[in-house]
């Protein structure tokens, strides 16, 4: 079997399910999340040169996730468009499951998109403030505001959240897709 | 470091896993594969392509000769109009100076082109002027940085296509790997990554070169988004805006 061939069985079986649920809490509803997961993995694929390790595969399917998000218009054509080539999906519009929702993803639906994509960097891939900066390619003020507004929404929502700054004495300016050589 | 919010996010993607993993049991590999190999395999030609483009560089290089730029250029006009338009209409995360420009690898390290061809090759290559049969002609959109002081270089192209853009990123990926094998006799040292910036689609190249009296790197990132290209080119001291540059460039391009 060629690499790539098994680094995409590695990563379908094993870390799929996982991606669908980190892309759940960006997107806020189920449809979208597994639109943007098969479309990142199929992006991730047929672009990268060197796939002989799932754990960075993984990597670039996760940063392709958070651009696609970001990138909404293109991400919602991109998966019109590519939805023949997958599994039918047995899942139902989301509104039809809005019931089903955590409070904590109905609170994060509430906010616009890189203030969503601010509190999941930051609180699910413990980022620093640097890195997550870097990630959506702003500034480190606008993370800053970004997740101010972000805490301060969802407070009124859920209540005390036990809020604390992750440490932020990581730095990453940058995300990469092969190693240095 | 943990806190009340991560704990409940973290139990709702556990949660959407858990969902997602039973509902899809099955192995779908198989569907991906359909999807992918495709893709991949007009990929591969497309390399393949640029790969003989740069083989011809590095051999114009070898032999002291400078890229052409003239009549043997595959024009790209709407592109050209596009980023003309861009140029224009972009907010740089500093001071732009329309008419500056950043100091080149070779005039940096005072390095002879005949001693390091694929270096001289690399840095017209940073500027976005070689293999101009890939389309486009590069477009100085200034420096930004302070002026008086190390600046970073702005340069865009609209290539003939996003595959032609590609093989152009694929060209600096060799003229690199000659350039830190060469450059190695000067004293300097090469490193280049392939690298993305998250909110902005597309992929990009980025090389350091570090080394010899020069006080900091040298740097080179080309990120390429669809057939649209911006460069920035920063001189050793200079503040690392990099990044930010290329977000602004094509936060522009989106708006």
């Amino acid at each position: 079997m060629r690499t790539w061939h098994g680094v995409l069985d590695t990563l379908v079986r094993e870390r799929r399910s996982r991606l669908v649920g980190y892309a759940y809490l960006l997107a806020g509803d189920r449809p979208t999340a597994e639109d943007l997961v098969h479309d990142a993995i199929i992006r991730t694929f047929s672009r990268a040169r060197r796939l002989d390790d799932v754990n960075r595969a993984e990597a670039y399917v996760r940063r392709t996730i958070l651009t696609q998000f970001l990138n909404r218009k293109s991400a919602q054509a991109t998966a019109r468009a590519k939805q023949h080539l997958l599994v039918e999906r047995d899942a139902a519009p989301a509104d039809e499951h809005a019931g089903e929702h955590d409070a904590v993803v109905l609170a994060l639906r509430e906010l616009p998109a890189r203030q969503r994509a601010c509190v999941v960097l930051r609180h699910v891939e413990q980022l620093t403030t640097a890195e997550t900066a870097a990630q959506l390619g702003v500034s480190e003020g606008a993370v800053k505001r970004y997740l101010h507004d972000a805490i301060a929404h969802m407070r009124e929502t859920l209540g005390d959240l036990g809020f604390a700054d992750p440490e932020e004495d990581r730095v990453t300016a940058v995300i990469p897709r092969r190693g240095a050589r | 470091m943990t806190d009340k919010l991560t704990g409940m996010l973290l139990d709702s993607l556990d949660k959407e896993s858990r969902r997602f993993a039973d509902q899809h049991r099955g192995d779908e590999t198989s569907l991906y594969e359909r999807a992918i190999g495709p893709r991949r395999r007009h990929r591969r030609i497309a390399q393949a392509a640029g790969g003989v483009a740069a083989v011809g560089v590095v051999a114009l290089g070898a032999y002291g000769f400078v890229l052409p730029h003239g009549d043997d250029a595959v024009s790209n006009p709407s592109s050209n109009l596009e980023i003309e338009r861009r140029a224009r209409d972009w907010q740089p995360p500093a001071d732009l100076q329309a008419d500056g420009s950043a100091a080149g690898l070779i005039e940096t390290w005072g390095i002879a082109p005949d001693v390091a061809p694929a270096c001289a090759t690399l840095d017209e290559l940073a500027r976005l002027e070689g293999l101009p049969w890939l389309g486009g002609e590069p477009v100085a959109v200034g420096a930004v940085g302070v002026e008086g002081a190390a600046v970073g270089g702005v340069t865009a192209r609209g290539f003939a296509s996003a595959e032609d853009g590609r093989a152009y990123l694929e060209a600096i990926d060799r003229a690199a790997a000659g350039c830190r094998e060469q450059g190695a006799q000067a004293g300097i040292e090469v490193e280049a990554r392939d690298l993305g910036i998250g909110a902005v689609p597309g992929d990009g190249v980025r090389v350091d070169v570090t080394g010899g009296a020069a006080d900091g790197a040298w740097v080179a990132w080309v990120h390429l988004d669809g057939d649209e290209a911006v460069a920035v080119v920063a001189e050793p001291g200079a503040e690392d805006l990099a990044a930010p540059i290329i977000a602004a460039w094509f936060t522009a391009a989106a708006g």
